[in-house]
């Protein structure tokens, strides 16, 4: 079998995360834009689907055709965690804001359950499988923050579609497990 | 540790999943796990929980989230949905104000796609969209944004299947296949020429409405979603999207005609393309395409057959994975798919003549009628869409002031910047880069269809002087006359096409004159094509007669014309004529006042007459009688150097005379005065080469130079000195054919640099050295013939002077 540590560790990677860091570092204010946009568009029980979010986000953002990505697939793996990071800090900071803020809730696919939940809690329980198995995480990420296909998955990191089904339905499964505890 | 137990489980459990039995699972587990009951029961956990999952969704995408079906957008009630895509949905919808009954496709974008700031730009965009009006393009009425913010369009409705679908429902043959096509690229071609792009052409955005009429749909929206300060494109769905824009680029024509050989491929084969670059050809494809597993072989092989030749070349000139090796335009696709339907050559393959001529037999033996008036109109055709496509890019994006910029631009840098770089050492690579730039600017102008006549005559001028960087022979050249050549074509067909509006004009004529001369300069000097080059003389003569005589111009291509012509006499060795030439131009120039302006150029002609004139009377004549011509030839040329001794131009002649001269000297036994003549110049080499280290010519000139002083040096009596200096230049010439991998002329020059050394050695009765040098000499001429970049002048020649030398010296 290939081992889970081998996406990891592929050269390719670092330049592609050096690549995302500059790239965030350039978009970030345009994220919190369209995130805070997203969250107080909305009234009393908030409940966003992070895809939207991130595509949102991505129809926004300018200057992508000028890096050398390809395309809006590779751009969404990229920001795909930190699509969750600053979702989630503009859920803190709106709460902060107003006291009596409802919490924003998600509602996952029916693979995951199709319950309605809280986004902070999803957060924290991928927090833990980073900390885990952060190939899993980030798989979880492409596919919930990013909207991507597993075949999407596999193209951009460059591994088989195969191998990304095994993984993903052992984050699927560790996550299911995990959010039914709650 | 809980880290590596999670880690530990999924690894596992990963592996359980290729078991699906589930007693044999259970006893896999049980083993691998060997007692481990934390590890077996976190498995199992997650076991569980995968069932659970699988149950609810099979491990497959996430749907995106569907909005709430808006019960009416602008006028029109919605009346159902029609699907769902990665941009929005699409509805039925009806008007409803009571004015007229409309039923309509309403495409509703989701609202998160289009920021504020991009609204101008998607009213006024829409409004061309609108303009656009083609029996095979769903026509856009209206559009606008609804009260949730959400753009939409109002469209045909076309009731029909995606034409792969609809291809694969009615088993559509080739020929109704590439009939449709025929239909589509009519429809793209009509939308370039109104400088819309598609940029996201499928089979999907390609309906076929039940009375058989392939219709476009989505024309531009995905670049309409992308504008402004370049908000991020639409993906064009991969196998479709050309490597150009895979790589990000930005949508143009030539991206759509990929498509449209892609989806050609696609209904071809009953196949999706997997990528941007298929590697299987189409007929190929077809035997092994799992679509058709199902049909009898000889069913596949019929089709295979069919597709076999023209459809191939047509499918992979569409798809070629540079742009500019595309059809240049939806019309050239359409037209040679409209050829293979009658079985006309086709453009795709016209070089090969033999199939030319096949398929004009079989035309007429089918008695399929072919006019002149359709290739007449498909010229014209080409000639609009390209000046159009020009026009998308370039003029319409950019203003007046931007033209103006790439006008100057380009002058700028091929005259001030490129001559300032020329004068200082070491900066070929710089220079070339210079050039390449100017080139593309150049381009640009000479595409503009809006260009003034003034700017096209620069334009052609510009290319006319790239050539001159690129191989002409007044300077350190890039060294690439392939290039030159076709820069030369460049600036002729734009001068031909200006001068058809007005004949007599000088500067034409002159530019036309300079660029024939040019062109014959490189035909006898690079290719040894003597009779082509003289018919360029010939022509240029034309025009030089064309243009007033009086003028400093007229007399200057005069010159250079009579000097060309002599070189040319010389190379066919009718040497009289030559010589009548040569002291003609003499003659002109030493007439003419030399303005500060020309004089560089001027003195290097007049050197150049001088040369032309000693080599005619060194061969008509003797040797002796053209020493007096090769010495005037040296005092020009030194006092030239030492007034612009940074000029490497001067240099060259310099060194180029001193070993003319000095050659002539050992020719008629003045060996010592030859001797010093050769040491004068290889005196000078260490300077041009440290201006131009990378320049092939000076690299050229070095290996001639040394070549010379060492059988100088072995004519007075110093032969061993000789002997280790050609030893060094055999070495550095091999080094040379090691790096260029074996350029044909770096491998000539080795070749020519052996024979000396075995020259050498055999002029001084030293056969055993000589003949393994001539062996390898000869192998170089073989290695060279086989090739077929054998120059008949070699032939006649060096190859057969090392055949007789070995003759001579019996070697075995």
């Amino acid at each position: 079998m290939e081992p889970v540590g081998q996406r990891a560790e592929s050269a390719s990677r670092e330049a592609v995360a050096a690549a995302r860091d500059a790239l965030l570092r350039a978009h970030y204010d345009e994220f919190r834009k369209v995130a805070g946009r997203v969250l107080n568009g909305d009234a009393a029980a908030l409940q966003i689907q992070p895809t939207d979010l991130a595509h949102e986000a991505v129809i926004r953002l300018s200057g992508l055709d000028r890096l050398d990505f390809k395309g809006r697939t590779h751009f969404l793996s990229l920001s795909a965690r930190v699509m969750r990071q600053i979702l989630i800090d503009e859920i803190r900071r709106m709460r902060a804001a107003k006291r009596q803020a409802p919490p924003v809730a998600t509602q996952l696919p029916p693979e995951l359950g199709a319950q309605s939940i809280d986004l902070e809690d999803l957060d924290r329980a991928l927090s833990k499988l980073e900390l885990v198995a952060p190939d899993h995480a980030r798989l979880v990420d492409q596919r919930y923050f990013a909207g991507l296909t597993l075949e999407e998955i596999a193209e951009i990191d460059n591994v088989s579609v195969r191998t990304v089904k095994r993984q993903w339905r052992a984050a699927r499964a560790w996550l299911v497990a995990e959010l039914g505890q709650r | 540790m809980e880290t590596s137990l999670t880690r530990r489980a999924f690894t596992v459990f990963e592996d359980a999943l290729d078991i699906e039995d589930a007693g044999e699972r259970e006893a896999w587990l049980a083993c691998t796990c060997g007692g481990d009951e934390a590890l077996l029961g976190e498995v199992k956990r997650l076991l569980r929980a995968d069932a659970a999952a699988e149950r609810a969704m099979p491990t497959g995408g996430l749907q995106p989230s569907a909005g709430p079906t808006p019960k009416r957008i602008g006028h029109y009630r919605i009346v159902d949905m029609l699907g769902q895509g990665g941009m929005g949905d699409v509805y039925i919808a009806a008007r409803d104000d009571g004015l007229f009954d409309h039923v309509v496709a309403i495409k509703r974008i989701r609202p998160s796609l289009l920021p504020e700031t991009a609204r101008a730009l998607f009213d006024r965009e829409r409004r061309a969209l609108a303009m656009l009006s083609h029996r095979h393009i769903a026509q856009l009425y209206d559009g606008g944004v609804d009260e949730t913010g959400a753009p939409y369009f109002i469209m045909e409705l076309v009731r029909g299947a995606p034409i792969d679908a609809y291809a694969a429902d009615r088993d559509l043959s080739p020929r109704q296949i590439v009939e449709k096509m025929i239909e589509v690229c009519d429809a793209v071609q009509h939308a370039h020429q109104n400088l819309i792009v598609h940029a996201d052409l499928k089979p999907a955005n390609i309906l076929v409405n039940d009375a058989g009429d392939p219709k476009v749909v989505d024309f531009g929206v995905a670049r309409i979603l992308r504008d402004p300060d370049d908000i991020t494109l639409h993906p064009q769905t991969p196998g479709y999207a050309s490597p150009q824009r895979e790589a990000g680029a930005s949508p143009t024509p030539a991206d759509d005609v990929f498509a449209l050989g892609a989806i050609l491929r696609a209904l071809l084969t009953g196949e999706a393309p997997r990528g941007a670059h298929h590697t299987v050809i189409t007929s190929e494809a077809i035997s092994k395409s799992p679509a058709y597993a199902d049909r009898k072989p000889e069913w596949r092989a019929a089709r295979a057959r069919l597709v076999h030749g023209d459809l191939d070349a047509i499918v992979e000139r569409a798809c070629a994975l540079a742009a500019e090796d595309r059809y240049q335009a939806a019309v050239a696709l359409a037209a040679d798919l409209r050829a293979w339907l009658d079985m006309r050559p086709l453009q795709g393959r016209s070089n090969d003549r033999l199939y030319a001529f096949e398929k004009f037999f079989r035309r007429h033996r089918l008695r399929v009628i072919g006019g002149a008036a359709a290739s007449v109109s498909l010229v014209l055709a080409l000639i609009v869409t390209s000046a159009l496509y020009a026009q998308a890019d370039f003029a319409r994006k950019q203003a007046e002031a931007r033209f103006t910029e790439v006008r100057s631009l380009a002058k700028y840098l091929l005259y001030e910047v490129y001559d300032r770089l020329e004068r200082t050492p070491q900066t070929l690579a710089m220079r070339r880069d210079v050039a390449h730039v100017a080139q593309g600017y150049l381009s640009q102008l000479a595409d503009t269809p809006s260009a003034p006549r003034d700017v096209l005559l620069e334009a052609a001028d510009g290319f006319a002087r790239i050539a001159d960087l690129q191989a002409g022979r007044s300077r350190a050249n890039l060294g690439d006359p392939q290039g030159a050549l076709e820069n030369l074509d460049r600036a002729d067909q734009i001068a031909a096409a200006l001068q058809k509006a007005d004949p007599g004009n000088s500067a034409m004529l002159a530019l036309r004159a300079r660029v024939a001369m040019h062109h014959a300069a490189i035909a006898m000097n690079s290719r040894q094509e003597l009779e082509s080059a003289a018919e360029l003389l010939t022509q240029a003569n034309a025009y030089i007669t064309a243009i007033p005589s009086d003028t400093r111009s007229a007399r200057l291509l005069t010159v250079q014309h009579d000097l060309e012509s002599a070189i040319l006499g010389n190379w066919k060795a009718t040497y009289a004529e030559s010589e009548i030439h040569a002291r003609k131009a003499i003659a002109i120039i030493e007439a003419l006042p030399l303005e500060p302006r020309d004089a560089r150029g001027a003195q290097y002609l007049r050197a150049r007459a001088y040369d032309a004139l000693a080599e005619a009377v060194y061969y008509g004549q003797s040797p002796a009688a053209s020493e007096p011509i090769y010495q005037r030839l040296v005092d020009i040329t030194s006092t030239y150097l030492k007034a612009h001794p940074d000029d490497t131009l001067g240099q060259r002649m310099a060194i180029e005379a001193h070993w003319a001269l000095g050659a002539t000297l050992l020719g008629v036994d003045r060996a010592k005065d030859g001797l010093a003549q050769m040491q004068a110049a290889a005196a000078l080499v260490p300077t041009l080469l440290q201006y131009q280290p990378e320049d092939a010519g000076a690299q050229r000139t070095q290996r001639i130079v040394y070549t010379a002083l060492a059988q100088a040096l072995a004519m007075s009596g110093r032969f061993d000195e000789g002997v280790t200096l050609l030893r060094e230049e055999v070495a550095k010439s091999e080094e040379q054919v090691r790096k260029t991998n074996s350029r044909p002329e770096q491998v000539r020059s080795y070749g020519v640099t052996l024979a000396m050394l075995a020259d050498l050695f055999a002029d001084n009765g030293i056969a055993k050295e000589a003949c393994p040098i001539y062996a390898k000499a000869e192998r170089v001429w073989l290695d060279l013939d086989k090739r077929g970049v054998l120059t008949q002048l070699d032939r006649d020649n060096a190859q057969k002077m090392v055949r007789d030398r070995q003759q001579q010296l019996k070697c075995v």
